[in-house]
């Protein structure tokens, strides 16, 4: 995994803020998350986060975020709305017969 | 997505493709524009809901979005599908409004602050505690006001394909943008909800 400052390592190290300099990690978990990480990457992302708490993290919750997003069932259209449009709708679709 | 996407040919019994529907509407028949409306009228409302962020702009970005859709179906070519085409309408009607409404914000200081309360989830019987139907609710009041808090061009790309389950072809599509540029919104978008969601996941 390539760190900032132009080395090259497998696994990454935490700085002192308990945050990683992988510069790379980034996109690779949001490629893993997406099912778009070619083997060999993903291999060495799953290597890496096992010593790397924080990117461990990243994935995880990244993972969780998409994961949330795909479940959210969605508002339910307010009565009122629902009454608006269709009073808007069936003006439109009336005017059209009438007019055949 | 609709279930009866794929199927192009009215069989009896079977649910009409959108397709199908489409072709009535553009011989004349308005109950067949009827039937679009019910079977798009509540994910349309979550795209307007969920970019605008309030009921009253998304009840009229919907109203909106139906009005061009009958408009403008007549010539409407089957280059795309009828919901990608739907959806187009309705991402830029509530785009536009959106931006129209923040120019209007920036002259005046007395916009009310969006109210929490109003938002509504319908919340499905899953067996959980009254607890864990809160924390889940909570949960989604924070996901809505972190997409809403996205920039504009994240927030699109976020809402129709992570929300509303596209794939990034019919993003692109849908937004005019090529499938690299959809993934890199997209990321973006992702790491800045996850952000956003931090305390919460």
């Amino acid at each position: 995994m390539r760190k900032r400052g132009g080395h090259r390592r497998s696994t990454g190290v935490q700085n002192g803020s308990g945050s990683c300099d992988c510069v790379e990690l980034q996109e690779w978990a949001l490629l893993f998350v997406e099912g778009e990480l070619p083997d060999e990457s993903r291999c060495q992302l799953l290597v890496h986060i096992q010593t790397c708490t924080a990117c461990a993290r990243l994935v995880r919750t990244l993972k969780k975020t998409v994961h949330l997003c795909r479940l959210e069932p969605g508002t339910v259209v307010p009565e009122k709305t629902h009454r608006q449009l269709w009073q808007t709708i069936r003006q439109l679709t009336t005017a059209r017969k009438s007019r055949r | 997505m609709p279930e009866t996407k794929s199927l192009q040919v009215a069989v009896p019994g079977l649910p009409v493709s959108d397709e199908e529907m489409v072709k009535r509407v553009q011989q004349g028949n308005s109950e067949a524009f009827e039937e679009l409306v019910r079977r798009y009228e509540r994910k349309v409302y979550n795209i307007t809901y969920r970019i605008l962020g309030n009921e009253e702009d998304a009840t009229e970005a919907l109203q909106d979005t139906f009005l061009r859709a009958y408009r403008f179906l007549p010539k409407f070519g089957f280059k795309s599908s009828f919901y990608t085409w739907l959806y187009r309408i309705a991402t830029n009607v509530s785009l536009t409004k959106l931006r129209r409404r923040k120019r209007m914000e920036m002259v005046s200081l007395d916009a009310p602050l969006p109210d929490s309360e109003d938002l509504r989830f319908d919340v499905p019987d899953t067996g959980q505690t009254p607890e864990e139907v809160f924390a889940q609710k909570r949960l989604r009041e924070k996901l809505d006001q972190a997409v809403r808090e996205l920039p504009e061009e994240y927030r699109a790309v976020v809402i129709l394909r992570d929300l509303e389950g596209l794939s990034n072809e019919e993003v692109g599509r849908i937004l005019k943008l090529s499938v690299p540029a959809v993934k890199s919104r997209l990321h973006r978008a992702r790491l800045a909800l996850r952000e956003k969601l931090s305390g919460y996941i």
